[in-house]
């Protein structure tokens, strides 16, 4: 697991915030609908 | 569903959602990873973070901005790197068209084929390129060489690299235990991280192996040194029995997966 994470951890890293912006960004959007 | 469940549901729900986006995002990242794509998909993920920020500030002449920029940027993206987005896609739909069907004894006797000729090839300083073909077809490079169509024996690639050889430029494929054919050019490497000292044959193994699963075996005419490029990276051979242990691995080992 630990060596599963550490490799390429920086893109693995840029991935997740991506994810979880992009997650809170549509939640914001569905919010309107 | 009962309401326990859709409780404990509605809890995972975006727990769920986020793995997938992850997933998703690293996917992508891992793609372009070492091409030319990868520089201009930073640039389009700082503009997206921008995006994001002015939107959740309000700054709304800043946000409209960036919309309008962004995609264009996207479309740009799409058209420039076509050539890139194309060979993922192939990968990514990469049918198992063809698995190796020899013995394990049988794969062993061409590895030491193999290990013979890239030695013997070495020790002469003779420059070498040898693909062997995994799962993904290499018929386009097969078509820009010499059909061969013979048994994998360390004479043959011999004489095959040897530098009066019509046949000495490019590289050979090997299917199963046949050399299908000779002469046969390869994609350059696009990878920007690459030390500029590295000759074309390294960058073509390298691009081979960045587009197909094969696997590519170099020897340099200017050092003698014998490389494996796998997944476009180069395993470093420090001995003849590294070398025949790392083809069976990535041969045999493969294949029992």
């Amino acid at each position: 697991m630990k060596k599963w994470l550490f490799n390429n951890f920086a893109l693995k890293m840029i991935s997740l915030s991506l994810a979880v912006i992009t997650w809170i960004y549509i939640q914001e959007i569905l919010r309107y609908y | 569903m009962p309401p326990t469940l859709l409780t404990i549901w509605n809890f995972l729900k975006p727990i769920v959602e986020i793995l997938i986006l992850w997933a998703l995002f690293y996917q992508v990242l891992i793609f372009f990873q070492n091409t030319r794509a990868f520089q201009v998909l930073k640039g389009l993920i700082y503009l997206l973070v921008g995006f994001l920020i002015f939107e959740l500030l309000g700054l709304t002449t800043l946000t409209l901005l960036l919309r309008h920029f962004f995609a264009i940027s996207v479309l740009a993206f799409l058209i420039i790197f076509q050539q890139e987005i194309r060979h993922g896609l192939a990968r990514l739909g990469q049918q198992h068209l063809f698995t190796t069907n020899l013995e394990e004894s049988e794969i062993n006797a061409m590895i030491e084929e193999i290990t013979a000729a890239a030695h013997k090839l070495a020790r002469r300083r003779i420059g070498c390129l040898i693909a062997l073909e995994k799962e993904t077809q290499l018929k386009t490079y097969i078509d820009s060489g010499v059909a061969i169509d013979g048994k994998v024996t360390s004479e043959i690639i011999q004489s095959i690299f040897v530098p009066t050889s019509p046949l000495h430029d490019g590289g050979i494929i090997i299917r199963n235990d046949r050399i299908l054919a000779a002469a046969c050019l390869f994609p350059l490497s696009e990878n920007i991280n690459l030390s500029k000292i590295i000759g074309t044959r390294h960058r073509a193994a390298l691009g081979l192996t960045e587009q197909t699963d094969a696997i590519a075996v170099m020897v340099s005419e200017e050092t003698g040194n014998i490389s494996v490029a796998f997944e476009g990276r180069f395993i470093p051979i420090v001995s003849k029995e590294r070398f025949s242990s790392i083809l069976k691995d990535l041969l045999i080992g493969q294949k029992e997966k």
